[in-house]
């Protein structure tokens, strides 16, 4: 695949042929494993607000699930009660069949990691050490051993070092080893994040508009990436505005419109399905990206 | 004892008028740029120092012995010292950091608390230690006879209270009402956005800075009316209790302000006078309900919900 | 992002800026003037009179003329940097412009700080300018001397520090950091020393201090834009052991020097309690961004557990134990109330955590002023305390070892180095790992951090715990060194010391954190005669600092970029440039 795909400015929409290529790569991965992680009649309430309404969906091994839907549809507000930063008022999010724990540290522990839709890297600390600190939960290192600096110490740093040294080069960061996050450039900070978020051996990795700020080359580099990730088994869930890119990277995806999952099904289905066109753009289907890019740009300065 | 026990509650109603006074400073500029300005209890300081220069300096003795004549004059004394020093102060130290780390600043305050605490003690003749303060309103006291004891109330105690409701009246219909007023509680949102809409967020911080001061200053004077004596210390003991009612109240509203100094100086009289210690342990019950109000109800009594972002 | 390598050459030099550009072709005159206006500036007589406490110190009044090669003092700095940008000036060496702008700002403090000296002790301008028929313009040529070269520097454009890559045999790096740490050694002897002891005896110390102080700055400046204190600094990295090792003998070292008095080893050793305390609190706000205004009330409660162990007769508990225990208790006490000071992190950020610790601050020193317990003497204090002793050895006792007179207090300062010592190593080895990591990461974005599976709350809490042990062990140490503890020792305004100890050092260093605390510490001794303007300087000084230095004067490499002001923000480039040669890189030394 390369930069065709990309699509450097915002009107056009996807051509059949672009998406029917793809699908078959993505399909080549393993979608058919078993649920890892499961929503069910998740709810979330803020005041008078529903932001989601009875959301359920289930993520197999090895698939990459998109999430689209306009901005304020509560695609973000899942994203925090998938990683318990937030308790849904109602439903329960659960991993491999046990209940997911309410603190974002401990789903971490658990194998669920995720990217932040603005980039929250930690600024002043260079790119190897910002994955050093994913590696954290996966480090045997007492605070007794930080102070003694002992022959375990050693080991475990020598072992994370080395990680950190592999996720880099896996991500296309290792020049930036010794740059600080602050520096590099905006492409590079969110290929950053999936690398931080890789180094805590996550089973399930949640990103969040991986794509957004970036140009034509660096998205289709993403998507390389995200493929990659997969083929290293791990679950995928991605929130994009870029509805080509979704397409053109799911196995399956899911609109949200309103906090409410109002279509679910392969990315064909989706762009087919004429409840997605009439209820969520109300706009024929020629016309759903541009619609979905409106939608994108008025809400642009909206959480 | 009863007539204790209404002595106390007077005792902490004229402390916590003063309080809730001092602490409008605080909630609005905290409201509107973030900053604990620890410097803002040596305003109140100042201020009275500086009502008490022009009482000592200036005045003739005529002026001096009606109380009519001089309490106009040294509220506005007291008044246009502290405004000038917050002015002075936002310009020069605090300005220059808009845009500095989070850190900066309150450092920043925290330094100029110190020089000009120090600034009056150097320079001001006899700071070194108290100084009795002129009377500023009728003197004297009126005594209510409560079963078998008296409670003692200042006229001046009076008059601090009423002022101090007043000017709390008057703050709030300004920042509710006044074109001003909507430009404050505009910037205090979104400074960057009201900059959009035409607002010039420099000079609605000034603002907020003389206005608070003001409440200050005069608050000052009457602090020195009824207490009779003023020192360097009234500045950052009351301004930390001051800080402490504006975060009760939440941080941000003026109603709870008010009410959260009134709360902070019925803590001080009835704890000194019920609580095991005694008056020695005043302050630290205080600091003890401050502790406790952070951490369970940081927003305070009046402050909204702060939501997590992610 | 590629590592910018740069030729040292004119033309990389950042283009002047302003009005300065007009004198960039006379870049090299004006340097050249500069020099020799602070070579006559030096030579010049600089009061025109004999001050009342006998000559200004170093021959500054006329009787200059009448020995006219004694030039010593402040004078001889000037001619040292006189002669030294003269030299810079002609001789082809790269960042000449930064260099010898170091130097001009050392003249122009040297001068400032002598003639003001000179104007308010001899009663006005006449002092340092004409009066009686005797003229003595030193001061003022002086600092114009001053000004050109710093005028002259700048207008040139001012290059990065040079980056000497050069690497020699370990014998000789050794044999270079030995020689290097011993000129550190005598250099703080000689700074420690300048001036002598403050007070009514010696009114002049402060200015002497001061003085040597600027000239010493601005030398260090000229050096580090030469780039040897950068390649010094890396040198010493590569053998980082040897470097520790030698760095902790030379430290040792220090009564062996000209401040081997016992008035200079207190002042050290008191230095050395506030340093270690400052590296404890360095832990919670330097590295965990956790903003702590009590933090002092921990060297409090290691102080009152020491007095209350240590059979002083004052105190309620009345036991006494050896001093090693001692110390263990009060860092595991201080530790507990550490740990409970920092529980409301849990739930309070920022601003609001700040007031919390600094109302548990002011809790304990309301309840040890009101003598909470009986434990704390309220304001009798504790007093005779007794000196820590071992193998019958009492350490306020002088020392004589052969031939070797050691003054009393030598013992302390030997145990205070030990101490700071250790406080040092638990900071490093803390900083470099997993919980290290974790705090700088909670500093700079909490939820992200928690995101990363870092469970924030206890290491947040584990973060006050062992700043607060540090501060106790520092604080058994203090109640023994001065046999009492007193609760006016741990008000407000010392926590806010501290706190700006760690912040003019530089976050999150600990270099920085010494040298906060040495310098917070000695002005006040150096500047007696000044000592009801202390705190108001002090103030001005914490104002002034965040307003031009809020990054500190040793910051942090990562902090470097977040608090300077975003002009000068020098990109941090790996360190991959090509071996030997001198050459000059954007890069952060």
């Amino acid at each position: 695949m390369s930069g065709r795909h990309a699509r450097p400015d915002m009107n056009g929409t996807g051509n059949e042929s672009d998406v029917t290529t793809a699908i078959p790569m993505v399909a080549g991965g393993s979608a058919s494993g078993s649920t890892i992680l499961q929503a069910s009649g998740v709810t979330m309430q803020f005041g008078g607000l529903r932001a989601l309404n009875d959301v359920s969906f289930g993520l197999s091994e090895g698939e990459i699930i998109g999430l689209i839907g306009p901005n304020g549809a509560g695609k973000t507000t899942l994203f925090n009660c998938l990683t318990g930063l937030y308790a849904p008022t109602s439903g329960a999010v659960s991993l491999r069949g046990n209940p997911m724990p309410q603190d974002p540290a401990r789903v971490t522990e658990q194998g669920v990691a995720r990217t932040f839709q603005n980039i929250r890297l930690f600024p002043s600390m260079t790119a190897a050490e910002n994955v050093m600190v994913g590696r954290h939960v996966r480090m045997k290192q007492s605070p007794l051993s930080s102070l003694l600096h002992g022959p375990s110490f050693r080991r475990s740093e020598a072992e994370a070092a080395e990680r950190t040294e592999k996720l880099l080069a896996f991500v296309g960061l290792s020049q930036f080893a010794g740059e600080l996050a602050r520096n590099l450039p905006y492409g590079d900070q969110r290929r950053l994040e999936i690398a931080r978020a890789l180094a805590t051996d996550p089973a399930v990795l949640l990103l969040d508009e991986p794509t957004a700020g970036m140009n034509a080359q660096e998205t289709e580099a993403t998507r390389q990436l995200i493929f990659a990730i997969r083929d290293l088994g791990i679950s995928v869930v991605v929130i994009e505005h870029d509805t080509k890119f979704i397409f053109t990277l799911c196995d399956r995806v899911l609109v949200l419109v309103q906090g409410e999952l109002l279509v679910e099904g392969s990315p064909d289905e989706v762009r087919g399905d004429p409840r997605v066109v009439e209820a969520y753009l109300g706009a024929p289907p020629d016309e759903v990206d541009a619609q979905i890019h409106a939608a994108e740009d008025e809400g642009e300065n909206h959480r | 004892m009863l007539s204790t026990l209404l002595s106390q509650i007077v005792n902490g109603l004229v402390l916590g008028s003063l309080i809730g006074l001092i602490a409008l400073g605080y909630t609005m500029v905290y409201g509107i740029i973030q900053l604990i300005n620890f410097a803002h209890g040596e305003v109140f300081m100042v201020g009275a120092y500086g009502a008490l220069a022009m009482f000592t300096y200036l005045l003739p003795t005529f002026i001096q012995q009606q109380w009519y004549f001089a309490l106009p004059l040294l509220l506005i004394a007291g008044a246009v010292v502290s405004v000038g020093v917050a002015v002075a102060m936002e310009r020069f130290a605090y300005r220059p950091l808009r845009n500095a780390p989070k850190l900066a600043p309150l450092i920043t305050s925290l330094g100029v608390s110190i020089a000009l605490q120090e600034v009056i003690r150097v320079f001001y003749p006899g700071a070194t230690a108290a100084i009795p303060f002129p009377n500023i309103f009728i003197p004297g006291t009126w005594t209510i006879s409560v079963g078998d004891g008296v409670v003692p109330i200042k006229y001046s105690g009076i008059l601090l209270v009423v002022v101090a409701l007043v000017l709390a009246y008057a703050l709030n219909m300004f920042v509710e009402r006044s074109r001003m007023g909507r430009a404050m509680r505009a910037t205090s949102q979104d400074r960057d956005v009201a900059r959009l809409m035409g607002i010039n967020p420099d000079r609605v911080i000034v603002l907020t800075f003389a206005l608070g001061a003001l409440l200050a200053g005069i608050g000052g004077v009457l602090y020195g009316g009824f207490y009779t004596n003023i020192n360097i210390d009234i500045g950052f003991q009351n301004g930390i209790f001051a800080f402490t009612a504006a975060v009760l109240g939440g941080i941000g509203n003026i109603r709870g302000a008010v009410v959260g100094g009134l709360a902070i100086g019925l803590i001080k009289s009835l704890a000194g006078q019920y609580m095991p210690g005694g008056s020695a342990y005043d302050y630290v019950w205080i600091f003890v309900v401050l502790i406790v109000v952070l951490v369970f109800r940081p927003q305070g009594f009046f402050g909204e919900t702060e939501r997590v972002r992610a | 992002m590629t590592t910018i390598e740069k030729a040292p050459s004119q033309a990389l030099a950042e283009p002047p800026r302003g009005r300065l550009a007009a004198l960039a072709p006379y870049t090299s005159v004006l340097r050249i003037v500069g020099g020799v206006l602070t070579l006559v500036g030096a030579f010049l007589p600089w009061a025109t009179f004999v001050l009342n406490d006998g000559p200004y110190p170093e021959g500054a009044t006329l009787e200059f003329f009448s020995e006219p090669f004694g030039v010593s003092g402040f004078r001889l700095h000037l001619v040292l940097l006189g002669l030294a940008s003269i030299v810079v000036a002609l001789v082809p060496v790269a960042a000449k412009g930064r260099i010898v702008r170091g130097f001009g700002w050392g003249v122009i403090a040297i001068s400032i700080v002598n003639g003001l000296y000179i104007t308010v002790e001899g009663g006005g301008f006449g002092a340092i300018t004409a009066s009686d028929g005797t003229a003595a313009f030193g001061a003022f040529v002086a600092l114009v001397g001053g000004v050109v070269l710093v005028v002259g520097a700048t207008a040139g454009g001012i290059d990065p520090p040079t980056h000497w890559d050069l690497k020699l045999g370990r014998v000789v790096e050794w044999l270079i950091l030995l020689v290097a740490y011993a000129i550190v050694l005598l250099l703080v002897a000689a700074v420690l020393t300048s001036g002598g002891q403050g007070g009514a005896a010696n009114p002049f110390s402060g200015a002497v201090f001061l003085s040597f102080l600027g000239a010493v700055g601005g030398a260090i400046a000229g050096l580090h834009a030469s780039g040897l204190l950068g390649w010094i600094a890396r040198m010493s990295e590569r053998h980082r052991i040897y470097s520790v090792i030698v760095l902790l003998l030379a430290a040792l070292a220090l009564p062996l020097t000209s401040a081997g008095t016992e008035y200079w080893m207190t002042v050290a050793a008191n230095i050395g309690v506030y340093a270690a305390t400052a590296i404890g609190l360095n832990i919670v706000v330097g590295l965990a961004g956790l903003l702590d205004l009590g933090y002092v009330a921990f060297l409090g409660i290691g102080a009152f557990v020491a007095a209350n162990l240590s059979g002083a007769a004052a105190s309620v508990v009345g036991i006494e134990l050896p001093f090693p225990l001692v110390l263990v208790i009060a860092a595991v006490v201080a530790g507990c109330f550490g740990a409970v000071v920092g529980s409301p992190t849990l739930r309070v950020r920022g601003d609001y955590l700040a007031i919390v610790t600094l109302a548990f601050g002011e809790i304990f020193v309301r309840s040890a002023q009101n003598n909470i317990g009986g434990l704390t003497g309220g304001s009798n204090s504790i007093p005779n305390i007794p000196p820590v002793e071992l193998f019958g050895k009492g350490f306020n006792e002088s020392v004589t070892i052969g031939a070797l007179n050691l003054p009393s207090g030598v013992l302390y300062y030997v145990l205070i180095v030990l101490i700071v010592a250790a406080v040092m190593w638990v900071f490093g080895n803390l900083k470099n790992s997993r919980l290290g990591r974790a705090w700088i990461a909670i500093r700079e974005d909490e939820d992200a951090a928690r995101a990363m599976g870092i469970r924030t709350g206890p290491i947040k809490i584990l973060a006050f715990l062992i700043g607060a042990m540090l501060a106790g062990f520092a604080g058994a140490f203090f109640a023994h060194k001065l046999g009492t503890a007193s609760y006016e020792s741990f008000r407000f305004l010392e926590s806010v010391t501290l706190l700006a100890a760690v912040i003019l050092g530089g976050m999150g260093t600990i270099p920085g954190a010494v040298l906060g605390a040495s310098v917070l510490f000695v002005l006040p001794e150096k500047l007696r005669e000044f000592a009801d303007y202390r705190l108001l300087l002090f103030g001005l000084a914490l104002v002034l600092i965040m307003r031009f230095r809020p990054q500190g004067l040793v910051p942090d490499a990562h902090r470097r970029a977040e608090l300077a002001p975003e002009s000068e923000a020098p990109p941090d480039h790996p360190d991959d440039g090509p071996a030997g040669g001198t050459t000059v890189k954007a890069a952060a030394t």
